[in-house]
């Protein structure tokens, strides 16, 4: 389990993190969301040992991670995919990292042909696209088959069908009980993936929960349609319901009950009813607009 | 460490700088040893023979650059990160790249001196009188090599780390250190690797015999990676 408690990063001039606190559970897909400069790659890169935090811990299984026996075992990371050397193969990357940790060789060319570059597995990194180098930071972090995978916007760079081939390879991998946490700006991406989302904000948690939980919170509505539309709008204003139309549609922010019981009692024919959710995408914007709800 | 030794020598195979630097190597001491063999007045003097024998010092100059890059190309291509995400003991990075590069060191001191043999001694060179400065080559190149990596992980940019070094070795200590004290300028590096591969035993006013030279070069090797190391550990990466 990841557990962050109090977490601060302050540099010279700025605060990067300020007492962020939250937990990622086991076998789950975590999202991790946040505006650009909100403290998730600092947050990760804390998680990950490479940045010394000012205050605060954030551990893996109750350990730093400098202290874990065999991180890579326990932990993929998927961070820039730009910590390549551009001279070396993608393959004889893969060799470096596994010669340090132990692992055989058959594994890395296993890898290759998983995240589909078998076929230019000896071509230098150089040559690569960011999106061949997004799966050769993937196969990196699966070396040592780890139980929980950190990811930082690993769509970056992808082309749709690697980011389906993404989702797809995430899903699997948490199907098998195993932990993710994914920091993405791809909204949409994170609703159709994530079990559960910590939304930060300016390195403050604004939210954290089920991805149906938070979109359950922010603000929805209800679409109407009706033949008479302009009446429907003028019952629903006599009720104190703010309404607006377009064409033969109302939209309010009143619950559809509401909405329906006002037409039933002005005699309005309704020829559709439709309550209207928030995507992950309206929810994110509204909490980090409100600078949150806990 | 040793499987963290076998990744380190593995990345050192898998590109072509180092092989660059070798081949420099073998050009640069085949050059120079051909053309001091083919001159008539070059075997006259001791001194004369232990200085056909410092054509092999072109050794520690490249194995200084080499410990830089093997430390330094980390930051510079951000393959630092995967590093330590295998191997996040930071100080145990650190050692296995000192001895890394004190072995490539090592390595290019071997080549150096062996070409150096194997052009002069046919010419007259006497392996005795040149055996003083071929032994501080062979230890001053991979102390050379290990003071890079402290200075790579310290500057954490490898062309700013070259850079800094040379124009160091060929202003600072030959202009600036002179200019505020004459008697420091045999207690720097410089001074005192060449001290140790002058195979001179005893020193003077202006420089360290073979034995201080080596003492002194061994502590500024030391006081680098310790400056190094300090400053990953501290470092954000």
């Amino acid at each position: 389990m990841i557990e962050v408690v109090d977490l601060r990063k302050r540099y010279r001039k700025a605060t990067a993190v300020d007492g962020l606190t939250f937990k990622v559970r086991d076998g789950r897909i975590t999202g991790f969301l946040g505006p650009n400069g909100a403290g998730k790659t600092t947050t990760l890169r804390i998680l990950l040992g490479l940045v010394h935090p000012t205050s605060g811990r954030a551990t893996i299984d109750g350990r730093r991670y400098r202290l874990l026996e065999e991180p890579v075992q326990r932990v993929g990371a998927v961070l820039e995919a730009t910590n390549f050397h551009p001279k070396r193969s993608g393959r004889n990357h893969l060799r470096v990292l596994a010669a340090a940790a132990g692992i055989p060789t058959a594994r890395v060319d296993e890898l290759l042909e998983l995240v589909g570059l078998g076929s230019v597995a000896r071509r230098r990194v150089g040559a690569y696209s960011l999106g061949m180098r997004q799966r050769l930071s993937v196969a990196g972090a699966l070396l040592g088959d780890p139980q929980l995978l950190v990811l930082d916007e690993p769509a970056n760079g992808l082309d749709p069908e690697g980011i389906r081939w993404l989702r797809d390879f995430l899903r699997g991998f948490a199907d098998e009980g195993r932990t993710v946490f994914i920091s993405s700006h791809v909204l949409g991406e994170m609703q159709q993936l994530a079990d559960e989302v910590v939304i930060i904000h300016h390195g403050r948690l604004v939210a954290h929960g089920p991805v149906e939980e938070l979109t359950a919170r922010a603000t929805g509505g209800t679409r109407a349609r009706s033949p008479e539309a302009e009446r429907l709008r003028e019952s629903l204003e006599r009720q104190g319901v703010d309404a607006s139309v377009d064409g033969d549609r109302v939209l309010t922010t009143a619950a559809a009950e509401r909405v329906g019981e006002i037409a039933a009692a002005e005699g309005i024919v309704l020829h559709e009813l439709t309550t209207e959710t928030a995507s992950l995408e309206e929810a994110f914007l509204e909490l980090t607009a409100e600078g949150g709800i806990e | 460490m040793s499987a963290l030794f076998r990744s380190e020598l593995l990345k050192i195979r898998t590109i072509r700088t180092f092989l660059w630097l070798a081949v420099a190597n073998i050009a640069v001491v085949l050059v120079t040893a051909i053309a001091t063999a083919a001159s008539d007045d070059t075997f006259n003097t001791d001194q004369n023979h232990r200085g056909v024998a410092q054509i092999a010092g072109i050794a520690l100059i490249l194995a200084l650059i080499s410990g830089i890059i093997v430390m330094g190309g980390e930051a510079r291509h951000g393959t630092i990160t995967q590093t330590l995400l295998v191997t996040p003991l930071r100080e145990r990075v650190v050692l296995v790249k000192v001895a890394v590069a004190a072995l490539i060191g090592l390595a290019l001191a071997v080549i150096a001196e062996g070409l150096v043999l194997l052009v002069t001694v046919p010419a007259s060179l006497d392996v005795h009188k040149a055996g003083g400065a071929l032994l501080g080559i062979l230890i001053g190149a991979p102390l050379a090599g290990a003071l890079g990596v402290g200075l790579g992980a310290l500057v954490y940019a490898q062309g700013a780390a070259i850079g800094t070094s040379l124009a160091w070795l060929l202003i600072g200590e030959s202009l600036l250190v002179p200019a505020i004290s004459d008697s420091a300028q045999k207690y720097t590096p410089g001074w005192t690797f060449g001290a140790l591969a002058s195979g001179v035993r005893d020193g003077g006013d202006q420089v360290l015999g073979m034995a201080g030279g080596g003492v002194a070069a061994a502590v500024w090797t030391a006081v680098f990676v310790a400056a190094g190391l300090l400053a990953l550990l501290g470092r954000d990466i």
